[in-house]
């Protein structure tokens, strides 16, 4: 499961798979509420926080605060500056919900404004190169350890040659491969066409192939 | 084989999306087959990359995190709302003063208060009147009211009195006592 906090799953508003599962000052205020709007899906909660519910957007920052975490991770490289910038990314949207009207997802919306945001701290500051954690296993069954030293090897390799990447192929290539976005709802995003995002998709797999061949 | 798949197509050749003529190129060119097969594993390897996990505690902090971010911050609405609320008040009640100005007698040589001494029209009189579209118009834009605006418009505030009577001239001032009087009975 990628998206959202283990709890309640279902299908939303942009057909992806969403879930809920909370426990803030307002659910407990209002705990009949707080499961309407947890089973609510996005547009009913963008037009919720419209109309002047704060919980909703409560629910949809547990929504969202995964893929969005995982963006900014994949753009800054290091657990701190990630999750400054994912929280910077939620007040934005905050700021920016009012004037939503619904014209893409408002998972391609955050993405938009994720994208935006981490692509400006990025050129305000140089970040990490070498990624500090461990990346989690992932896969349940049992690997030897020269195995895995080897796969973390390749791991630390396959990111440091994303790390290198030009920020709009970088950003095309976390959408498409981590994120799982269209090409339509990339151009979306990255406020570009879809010819556009193919072509940077295409030169973002070339540019991390050479760079692959090279380490 | 000189003309090869542009990178758009190679992109719809990945998601099995090619058209029929990128289709027949890949079918007959080696050379693009074997870019479509690297690029296939460069994405399968890139796949396989996850970020690091942070902590489960982490979320619930992070939320909190962002709910205290975004306390001090106003909920605001829309700004169409914010445009065009305020201006349907205002034409609703601009409208609804010139219906009553219209529906006023045309006596203009007679004084004001011998109009508020006539006999008000009975309602049915009023309900049965032809309506020349004004009445609609005034309907139409109540309708879209909320209670709560009208009501925050209209609500009478602190010391506004005041405000208008200190922009009253002298005689201005004289005749509105002069009315009141009038009105409570005192000689």
């Amino acid at each position: 499961m990628r998206f959202g906090d283990a709890a309640i799953h279902t299908m939303g508003w942009t057909g992806r798979p969403v879930t809920s599962g909370m426990s803030t000052p307002e659910t407990a205020a209002d705990p009949v509420r707080a499961a309407a709007l947890a089973e609510a899906d996005d547009r009913a909660l963008v037009m919720a926080f419209q109309s002047g519910e704060r919980l909703a957007f409560d629910v949809i920052v547990v929504r969202h605060r995964r893929p969005v975490y995982q963006i900014c991770y994949r753009f800054m490289n290091n657990h701190e500056d990630a999750s400054d910038l994912a929280q910077d990314v939620f007040v934005r949207a905050f700021k920016g919900l009012t004037n939503f009207k619904g014209d893409a997802s408002l998972a391609t919306w955050l993405y938009r404004v994720a994208v935006n945001t981490c692509l400006n701290r990025v050129a305000a500051k140089k970040p990490v190169t070498a990624p500090l954690e461990v990346a989690t296993q992932v896969d349940g069954h049992a690997v030897s350890p020269l195995e895995e030293v080897l796969r973390h090897e390749r791991a630390g390799k396959v990111r440091a040659a994303i790390e290198q990447l030009p920020p709009k192929q970088k950003a095309t290539l976390m959408l498409r491969v981590y994120q799982e976005c269209s090409h339509e709802e990339i151009a979306t995003a990255l406020g570009s066409s879809v010819g556009a995002v193919k072509a940077n998709f295409f030169h973002a797999l070339k540019n991390l192939k050479r760079a692959l061949e090279r380490s | 084989m000189t003309d090869h798949l542009r990178p758009e197509e190679f992109v719809e050749a990945l998601d099995g999306l090619a058209e029929a003529p990128a289709r027949a190129h890949l079918a007959a060119c080696a050379e693009c087959r074997a870019q479509v097969d690297e690029l296939r594993e460069v994405i399968r390897e890139s796949a396989g990359v996850e970020s690091p996990a942070p902590s489960p505690l982490f979320w619930d902090h992070f939320s909190d995190r962002v709910r205290h971010a975004t306390a001090i911050l106003p909920a605001r609405a829309p700004w169409w709302q914010g445009v065009w609320r305020p201006a349907a008040v205002f034409a609703a009640a601009a409208g609804a003063v010139a219906l009553i100005v219209a529906l006023q007698p045309r006596a203009t040589d007679a004084p004001a208060l011998v109009v508020s001494q006539a006999p008000a029209a009975p309602v049915a009189e009023l309900a049965e009147m032809p309506d020349d579209g004004s009445w609609s118009f005034v309907v139409g834009l109540a309708s879209e009211l909320d209670y709560a605006d009208v009501k925050q418009l209209a609500e009478p505030r602190a010391g506004i009195a005041d405000g208008m009577i200190e922009e009253l001239t002298p005689a201005q001032r004289v005749e509105l006592a002069r009315l009141l009087e009038k009105e409570m009975g005192v000689q």
